[in-house]
């Protein structure tokens, strides 16, 4: 979670598609890469909740 | 001052969500596309994933140095995992063993039965500090029926050692902790069978080779009488550089705190292998009426016998 918090995580799919394309999962069902595509779309909704604002209204 | 301007703004953020939402689009076009052609990612992947598939053939496969220490050291761990798990069986097995014993010795205690009644009771006269050697004086003799090779024991199961010298109103006791005692024991266990030596001072120890698993607490019993205790392993001497170790052992109650003990009525003394030779022939002579020399040996005569039989 800390990863996806500083980095888009696209990459994190990018490896999970390869690894199951390795031991050829796409045969039945890409366990490994649809669970991370979930994780990284499930980080890019609630980052906009963990992020804060200082006083001078810029984000960090 | 750094002026911002929110139409700027606006559009930059808008930019970002479209690369966001592009590169989405993507990768779940890429997954939809192995879905269909799961071949084609296939490829593609043992493609880029080659020099991944190459390192792990060479460590497992591969002669070199390297990949030999890895695996001997992954199989070295399990062996080790597995020497941990059969060592723990093995403990509890052995505090089964235990348990059942002590409970066997209170049972019979309740019932006051087993065979305490083939026993006679002997006060002690004298104990080792007083007598050299670890000799042990009792005041049962021959007269009450004590014979020389007599097991001595302290309460049921606790064996202490052999009556060696008997007069009408005492006797003498070799405890198996007496420098010179030699027996067989059997250790609970391992289970083996290993030679008992008394070292003295209420010390006995028996002598194993390396590899036998021996440790501290492991019970150490009399092979000939049953539910007879020499004591208990009390600690353990192994050098890897020497062939053999040794496990002494304690009884289980102090000597000099001994009163009362034990005596069995019937000597465990085993003939040795010249009385059983010259008893065998005596009794070949008589069955047979064989005549032969004295210096014919046991398979001759054997031999001779079975041949007389088949005639």
């Amino acid at each position: 979670m800390f990863y996806l918090y500083y980095f888009q995580g696209y990459e994190l799919v990018l490896i999970g598609i390869l690894i199951d394309g390795y031991y050829q999962s796409f045969y039945e069902w890409p366990v490994f890469s649809l669970s991370l595509l979930g994780v990284v779309i499930l980080a890019d909704l609630i980052k906009p909740y963990l992020l804060m604002y200082n006083g001078h209204h810029e984000m960090v | 001052m750094k002026m911002y301007s929110s139409i700027k703004k606006g559009s930059s953020r808008l930019s970002f969500l479209k690369t966001k939402l592009f590169w989405l689009l993507i990768l779940i076009g890429t997954i939809i596309l192995g879905l269909f052609f799961p071949w084609l990612i296939s490829r593609v992947s043992a493609f880029v994933l080659y020099p991944f598939h190459v390192t792990s053939t060479w460590v497992k496969s591969s002669d070199g140095p390297l990949p030999l220490y890895l695996r001997s050291r992954a199989a070295l761990v399990s062996e080790v995992e597995a020497i941990r798990k059969e060592q723990a069986s093995q403990t509890g097995t052995q505090l089964s063993i235990q348990r059942l014993l002590e409970e066997n010795m209170q049972l019979r205690a309740l019932t006051k039965s087993g065979p305490i009644g083939e026993r006679l009771i002997a006060r002690v006269l004298d104990r080792p500090n007083i007598l050299p050697n670890d000799l042990l004086q009792i005041d049962q003799g021959s007269s009450q029926g004590v014979v020389v090779g007599a097991p001595v024991y302290n309460g049921i199961d606790g064996v202490l050692g052999l009556v060696v010298h008997v007069t009408d109103k005492y006797s003498f006791v070799d405890l198996f902790t007496s420098p010179g005692f030699l027996s067989t024991a059997y250790i609970l266990g391992p289970n083996v069978f290993a030679p008992i030596e008394g070292v003295g001072g209420g010390i006995a120890r028996v002598k194993l080779p390396q590899g036998v698993g021996i440790r501290v607490g492991q019970l150490v019993i009399l092979p000939s009488i049953s539910s007879a205790i020499y004591g208990e392993i009390v600690s353990v001497q192994n050098e890897p550089t020497q062939p053999e170790q040794y496990g002494y052992i304690a009884p289980s109650q102090a000597i000099n705190s001994l009163l009362y003990v034990t005596v069995g009525l019937e000597s465990i003394l085993s003939r040795d292998i010249v009385t059983f030779e010259s008893e065998m022939r005596e009794q070949i002579r008589k069955a047979g009426n064989i005549d032969f020399d004295n210096d014919v040996s046991t398979s001759t005569i054997i031999n001779s016998n079975e041949a007389n039989i088949a005639e």
